[in-house]
């Protein structure tokens, strides 16, 4: 059984254009509203866990979803990305239930999430941080969970224990940081050990010890074979968490794929050139139809252009050049091109926003 | 549409090679150590879920012995007042009918503590959208029934016991400041007919806060709907001379609780007719703060 209608193999020449920038100067381009065309990695439905199929959410005039259909399969980490307002914490909670869909369906492990006996068994969430009463302690909080599903008072010591709340889990929680308040969302998800776990945006407010110990902890419940589906809006993050990709933004598809089959489809990746004249040659790179950008003194980022043809015109003029590759094209860069159009916030600068991020992405 | 992914093989690899483990080896192994198979979110389970939630929160406790003392602080001013031979009697006020209705007197006292109740009553639902702590109980129980069921019951629970033992002690200290000048007569069945209509009242206005909660949630809309309706609406009220007014008037909480105190029979509404009063305003806001519930999105 196939879960998609509309499925485009990751090599489909049609998303193409969503990954070439600055080409095609100011034009802005509607992603996804000729027939859907975002990127899938087929998968099918037998071994699903979250299928959301043609999910719509609208609020008056604004659609936050729009006709999203994905799956969310066991074994590994999947990434939920897009850039903020792109429906991310929408979509979420339509899965468990908190808001409803205006059309389409979302199921859990094939049932709708209100239909399931034991939900937190079944489905782990942590939507926002701190959604806790400032009263009351993470541990009568997680009680309280615990006992309207039957769940264990034992169970509780032992995800306090596992979040390493267990010095403060009888103070109130008013007192707690963002970075604490992140860890006691992750435990109440884990209270009734359930096979699929959401996510949304668990590592903000961590420090580096925290984000570290959310990706190891993440790679740890996917090889338990369970389903985690985390959201973000930090490529950057993903890249090092998450084996497949659900990308949005405005509310609609971009991309259903693996991390592999993403950077493999990347088609401007920028060539590095360092030479010693690098001046006269980026000037001949220009008008020979490339962009350059000076990366540093003497080193190039130049796309539009292959490195063979780079190498052409330096040997036609003489010049030296001490180094030439083309960049492997990091994921960042993908999810910006593939982004661009459906960021919430847009500036006339943004495109220089994006070079420097770019720099920053290949500096590091 | 453009490819079938079944015959494109070498990309379901990706997740073939991707591990995975006897899935729920690791799940099921745990369970069987601790012995914590969950089995279902049920409605006894919710309510004990709602009773801790309830009781740990330290404002719980404060609210009830706020409502507590107000109650028998105020007995104890209304009993020296009207039994004071030199001071002018109250007019419409608690200790309106003095000394020919000692209970009455004694249990209209009770009036700001039923304020306080409301406001816990509220709390109970808007304590969890001010704090966001309703989207885990609404993760818990998706159903959503359940978790006002299981609210209401819980106040329930704690508060006819508690309104119960408020009322005998506004009597108990009313009495003690009254001394030779009044006395209560503790059996007859008026007494403890007024004891228990005090107490439905009370009851009747916290579960009426409850559904403020659930429809407004938002604690200081509740509280300002719940002051307007229990506090100030019944004296204004009273001085629209319009039948229909007087009609709906005679409806309001405030006067069920004046009807069901009086030992005397001079209450506007018959016994019946103020438990039914009392009844509608305890069960129809939360019964539409349900529904609220149910149809919006959380």
């Amino acid at each position: 059984m196939i879960t998609v209608s509309s499925v485009h193999s990751a090599h489909d020449h049609g998303w193409g254009p969503y990954l070439r920038r600055g080409s095609t100067g100011g034009e802005r381009r509607h992603i996804g509203t000729s027939g859907g065309r975002a990127l899938r990695t087929e998968t099918p439905s037998v071994d699903a866990v979250i299928e959301a199929r043609n999910l719509v959410k609208r609020y008056g005039a604004k659609t936050a979803v729009n006709d999203l259909t994905f799956t969310v399969t066991p074994g590994h980490v999947t990434g939920f990305l897009g850039p903020n307002g792109a429906g991310k914490s929408t979509t979420m909670r339509m899965v468990v239930g908190l808001d409803r869909p205006t059309s389409g369906s979302v199921t859990v492990n094939g049932k709708r999430y209100v239909e399931h006996r034991t939900p937190l068994a079944e489905v782990g969430t942590l939507l926002e941080a701190k959604a806790i009463h400032k009263g009351r302690s993470a541990f009568d909080h997680l009680l309280a969970l615990a006992q309207s599903q039957g769940i264990g008072r034992t169970r509780v010591a032992e995800v306090i224990d596992l979040v390493g709340l267990h010095d403060v889990a009888r103070k109130r929680a008013g007192g707690f940081s963002l970075g604490m308040g992140q860890r006691l969302g992750i435990a109440s998800a884990l209270l009734g050990d359930p096979a699929t776990i959401i996510l949304d945006e668990p590592v903000n407010g961590l420090d580096p010890d925290g984000v570290l110990w959310i990706r190891t902890l993440l790679r740890g419940l996917a090889a338990e074979g369970r389903t985690v589906f985390v959201s973000s809006h930090l490529m950057s993050e993903m890249a090092l968490t998450a084996e497949k990709l659900v990308i949005v933004g405005r509310g609609r598809l971009l991309a259903d794929t693996t991390v592999e089959d993403l950077i493999a489809t990347a088609t401007d990746r920028p060539v590095a050139v360092r030479s010693p004249q690098a001046g006269e040659l980026g000037r001949l790179l220009v008008s020979a139809g490339a962009s350059v950008t000076d990366v540093e003194v003497g080193e190039l980022s130049v796309t539009g252009t292959t490195a063979e043809r780079i190498g052409e015109i330096a040997a036609e003029r003489g010049l030296v050049l001490h180094e030439l590759h083309t960049e492997k094209a990091s994921l960042e860069q993908v999810y910006m091109a593939l982004t661009r159009d459906s960021r919430e916030y847009t500036t006339d600068d943004d495109a220089a926003d994006e070079r420097a991020d770019q720099q920053q992405e290949v500096a590091a | 549409m453009s490819t079938n992914p079944l015959t494109d093989g070498s990309r379901t690899t990706t997740s073939a090679a991707s591990p995975v483990p006897a899935p729920r080896a690791h799940r099921s192994q745990h369970r069987a150590d601790t012995g914590t198979a969950p089995s279902g979110a049920t409605l006894p389970r919710a309510v004990l879920a709602e009773w801790t939630k309830l009781r740990s929160l330290r404002s719980t406790w404060w609210t009830l012995l706020i409502a507590l003392a107000l109650a028998i602080g105020f007995a104890a001013l209304i009993a020296a007042v009207i039994s004071n031979p030199d001071a002018t009697q109250p007019r419409g006020g608690p200790g309106a009918n003095g000394l020919a209705d000692p209970v009455a007197a004694a249990l209209g006292a009770t009036g700001f503590s039923a304020l306080v109740l409301g406001v816990l009553g509220a709390l109970v639902a808007s304590g969890e959208y001010a704090t966001g702590s309703i989207s885990s109980s609404l993760m818990a129980l998706p159903r959503r029934w359940p978790l006002v069921v299981a609210k209401a019951s819980v106040l329930l629970a704690v508060l006819v016991p508690f309104t119960l033992v408020l009322s005998l002690g506004a009597l108990w200290m009313a009495q003690v400041v009254y001394g030779d000048a009044a006395t209560i007569d503790w059996t007859a069945s008026e007494t403890v007919s007024a004891v228990l209509g005090n107490s439905g009242y009370l009851v009747a206005v916290a579960l009426f806060g409850l559904g403020l909660g659930l429809l407004l949630r938002a604690t200081a809309g509740a509280i300002t709907f719940l002051v307007a309706v229990v506090f100030v609406a019944p004296p204004l009220l009273q001085l629209v001379t319009w039948d229909w007014v007087k009609a709906i008037a005679h409806r309001f909480p405030d006067v069920a609780a004046t009807s069901l105190q009086s030992t005397t029979g001079t209450g506007v509404l018959s016994d019946v007719a103020a438990w039914l009063t009392l009844l509608g305003w305890a069960v129809v806001p939360v019964a539409l703060g349900a529904l609220a519930l149910q149809r919006r999105d959380a």
